[in-house]
């Protein structure tokens, strides 16, 4: 246990050294991140363009009111902002690991392989205008539904997303790992990107079976419609124990298939 | 006490054939015929503690599989390994706290920060404590000369200073035994040679065991007494470079200078010819006539200097490639 402990805080201080390391990196090159943060602003005034378009229609689909809508896309943006600031970059570089045999040398250090390889590189450029758009329309919708925004409801909904978080490292990381053995995998990469877009609506609107399947077992819709009906008390007692296993389900399931896989690995010419 | 132990060590990788053309490529896209390439097969030696090991061989040999495989990185078809007592891949982290591998042609540094942050990571990869790492760090950088560089984004260095921070990140823990696959590739004749002398020095200094391969006969010559020569997978030679030739070569060298024009007949009887002028030779004698050869030489012939000679170590590695290849 004690052994479990002191891995587990060594990893903690590697991550923020990496997210140091990374954000030092990003500094080296001022004209690139005055010219992205620039971009990323003008994303930004987009995003609030959606908002806007949202109240214009004013209609409710399938029982959810403008302002849930607004809940849920902004829960949407904040979880694209943790997923491109955090895993990203890392898992879209996975294959060109595997295909280079760059993977070689962090498979000699002392560390977690899965570790290294899937969390060493954070982006702290593309997921800024997200987390401040996605943060904004969150409170305000909590503010025109009426929802209290206190420590309760905050802490509730911080876990919720922390949960969501897990699924998508997992969800996401799985289509990757498959590159142990295709080695390129631009067109599988494509597919997973297009099954996060299944994310910027609400479940409701396809069919139960459909919502069952994608809560469940490619718990796709898991990630922005559980936070979200968590704020709106929609979420019942199911989703709400799911809410605490898949993450220990899915989180195992990548781990174990990423073991099996990296036997698989047969590094490159040198 | 053995570091390093490798018994039938043997490793296969399965590839495809494409014929040139878009036909071939249409057929291979349903139907691959898999063949198998024995990339290691059978590799056998031991390594004390302390030693300096050199792994010679031409491309393609398996000098870098059979690294990869000591340091963890691949999993062997069959055959058994152990180095520090630990199983390689079985990648425990004790095992991976005790060694270090470089390789020439892949970096751990990060490429956009200066040296000494991607050091500051590898102190906590390692649990290094203050007082150590900055000692260390303080020995190496000063042995190596670049403690002015550590400061520099690693993409500006040069590519020597840059297998030099190489070097200090895969030290800073102290390993117990260390890899180094083709440490000096693409490095000019000086950083090669200062890359040499720090190693040998840091061999003899702190009794690390090192296994070290390189195309440069040089890297070999100068800081491995023991040398494993590989072809082919197998290995060919395990002893000193400086007597390859003894065991596979019957043959020496003898240099010419004639005081007048000798007829080239006249010398062939004593061996082959490699080199004639009329008044130069250079003849390859085979070593059981040596002296009766040398002594009817110098009385028959009007010599003016008389030199015995090895064969070069090069033309005799280069026969003991050649003749592994046209067995295989």
């Amino acid at each position: 246990m004690f052994r479990l402990y002191q891995a587990v805080n060594k990893h903690m201080k590697i991550y923020v050294l990496f997210m140091k390391n990374s954000l030092i990196g990003y500094m080296e090159y001022r004209a690139n991140l005055f010219a992205a943060l620039t971009m990323e602003l003008v994303y930004l005034f987009s995003k609030i363009l959606y908002v806007i378009a949202i109240y214009q229609t004013g209609i409710d689909i399938n029982g959810v009111s403008p302002d849930e809508i607004m809940l849920f896309i902004g829960t949407y943006i904040i979880m694209t902002a943790i997923y491109t600031g955090l895993f990203m970059d890392n898992f879209y570089q996975l294959p060109e690991h595997i295909r280079n045999g760059t993977l070689d040398i962090y498979i000699t250090k002392p560390l977690s392989l899965q570790f290294i390889a899937t969390m060493r590189h954070v982006n702290f450029i593309l997921p800024v205008p997200n987390l401040i758009a996605g943060i904004t329309m969150v409170v305000l919708a909590c503010q025109r539904l009426q929802i209290s925004i206190c420590f309760m409801n905050a802490a509730g909904y911080l876990l919720t997303l922390l949960s969501s978080t897990c699924i998508v490292y997992a969800v996401f990381l799985i289509p990757q790992i498959l590159s142990f053995w295709t080695v390129k995998s631009g067109a599988i990469t494509e597919i997973a990107d297009r099954c996060w877009d299944f994310n910027n609506m609400p479940m409701t609107i396809y069919n139960k079976w459909m919502q069952r399947i994608g809560v469940f077992i490619i718990p796709v819709f898991f990630i922005t419609n559980l936070p979200s009906m968590f704020l709106v008390d929609k979420l019942n007692h199911v989703y709400a124990v799911w809410m605490v296993i898949a993450p220990v389900v899915f989180l195992t399931l990548v781990r174990v298939f990423w073991n099996f896989a990296v036997r698989n690995y047969t590094s490159a010419s040198s | 006490m053995k570091v390093i132990k490798v018994d039938q060590l043997s490793k296969s990788f399965s590839y495809y054939k494409k014929d040139v053309g878009f036909k071939s490529s249409l057929k291979n896209l349903f139907h691959r015929e898999k063949l198998v390439k024995e990339a290691v097969s059978g590799v056998s030696f031991d390594i004390d503690e302390g030693e300096i090991v050199g792994f010679l061989g031409p491309n393609g040999a398996g000098k870098t599989t059979t690294l990869k495989m000591l340091s963890g990185i691949l999993f062997p078809t069959s055959g058994i390994a152990t180095v520090l007592g630990y199983v390689p891949w079985e990648r425990k982290k004790d095992f991976k706290m005790n060694f270090s591998i470089v390789m020439g042609q892949k970096s751990q540094l990060w490429w956009d920060l200066p040296a000494n942050e991607s050091l500051h990571l590898n102190k906590y990869i390692y649990e290094i404590n203050d007082y150590e790492f900055n000692h260390t760090l303080g020995e190496l950088s000063e042995l190596l000369d670049v403690k002015d560089l550590l400061k520099v984004q690693v993409r500006r260095l040069s590519l020597g200073e840059r297998m030099k921070m190489e070097l200090i990140a895969a030290l800073i823990h102290k390993p117990k035994v260390m890899f180094l696959d083709e440490p000096t590739i693409g490095l000019d004749i000086i950083s090669q040679k200062k890359i040499r002398e720090f190693l040998k020095y840091y061999n003899q200094k702190t009794k690390t065991t090192i296994l070290l391969t390189s195309h440069y006969m040089n890297d070999i010559e100068d800081m491995c007494r023991r040398t494993v020569i590989i072809n082919q997978g197998q290995v060919v030679y395990d002893g000193e470079l400086s007597k390859v030739n003894e065991v596979f070569t019957k043959k020496k060298i003898i240099r010419l200078q004639l005081t007048e024009w000798v007829e080239e007949k006249l010398l062939k009887e004593f061996g082959e010819i490699k080199e004639y002028t009329g008044l130069s030779a250079t003849l390859e004698v085979d070593k059981t006539k040596l002296k009766e050869h040398s002594r009817i030489i110098l009385e028959r012939i009007p010599v003016q200097d008389f030199n015995i000679e090895d064969i070069p170590i090069e033309e005799g590695i280069s026969l003991l490639y050649q003749k592994r290849g046209s067995e295989g």
